[in-house]
């Protein structure tokens, strides 16, 4: 078999290869960027959409809540962050749940220890004292379990102790 | 591209030596304590090796020291950091501090045993970095 390449060819070879490689930097370009913004956009959607996804899933206004103090040692550690899950009446909460409830200085989970008439007493796993008695109005949530313990991701609440600083 | 990239390698390889360096570096501790049964049960245990914070019964407490210098010509930028069970019973009275050249000073490591504390041997690390100050 004869093969016989004239200088056309070649040089029309070349200029296919020539127009080629823009074409595919322009494809690989776009592709990058579409990636880009793909991820972008699932990671904006992640930090947004989460906190809101949790709210309508938990009833609760604070979905989540990252532990500030050792007050509740070994349970729940400072860094760790808990899920909260609404509360609207106070049949749904029993002695020995962990409850979050609104006060002066901001928000407390402590354990229950009695429910009375009218409070709520609540004491942290690592103190001496009991809590001032709570009204059931100040309840807003207790922490999700998983397996009887609270659900916890451990050092993630760091980052959101860091930002309030 | 190819140049961005040998940079950015060139970059990651310093970081890494520097990490590996400073983490040599560092005064690695191990921490234990004895948490026991009782009222104000205090028996120290001094070693040198490790921070041993002996035997302690709930509701006590007790502190240890350590002592870092600056053996250099230069400010360093010390920095703790604890890890493991015990580490969130431990407070340190001072973190994240500068020490010029000829300097001493002394970290105290206080434990305090909660009344939620289980009876048995807690432990952890600390570690604490010597790090160059930026100018």
């Amino acid at each position: 078999m004869d093969i016989s390449i004239t200088e056309a060819d070649i040089m029309e070879n070349f200029e296919q290869h020539e127009e080629q490689k823009p074409i595919k930097k322009k494809g690989s370009v776009l592709k990058s960027l579409i990636g880009w913004i793909v991820y972008v956009a699932l990671l904006v959607g992640l930090v947004v959409g989460t906190p809101k996804a949790l709210s309508y899933i938990l009833k609760s206004e604070y979905p989540m809540a990252a532990i500030t103090s050792g007050s509740m040692w070994p349970t729940l550690k400072t860094g760790d962050m808990v899920f909260i899950q609404g509360i609207q009446s106070r049949n749904e909460f029993e002695v020995g749940d962990i409850v979050v409830y609104k006060n002066p200085q901001g928000f407390t989970i402590h354990r229950v220890e009695e429910k009375q008439e009218n409070a709520v007493i609540t004491k942290g796993d690592a103190n001496n004292t009991l809590d001032t008695p709570v009204k059931y109005e100040d309840i807003i949530g207790k922490t999700v379990e998983f397996q009887g313990k609270p659900f916890k991701i451990p050092l993630l609440g760091n980052i959101s102790i860091m930002l309030n600083k | 591209m190819a140049k961005v990239k040998i940079v950015l390698l060139g970059l990651g390889v310093v970081a890494a030596i520097f990490a590996i360096v400073q983490f040599i570096n560092a005064a690695k501790y191990e921490m234990v304590v004895n948490v026991v049964e009782g009222e104000n049960v205090l028996g120290l245990n001094p070693t040198t090796e490790r921070l041993d914070f002996g035997d302690l019964s709930r509701n006590n407490g007790i502190a240890r020291q350590v002592t870092i210098e600056n053996g250099g010509g230069m400010d360093i930028f010390v920095a703790a950091f604890k890890f493991g069970e015990l580490a969130s019973l431990v407070k340190l009275d001072r973190n994240f501090f500068v020490l010029k050249p000829g300097e001493e000073a002394q970290i105290s490591l206080e434990v305090s045993i909660p009344p939620s504390a289980e009876t048995k041997k807690y432990d952890g690390r600390i570690w604490i970095f010597r790090l160059p100050k930026p100018i």
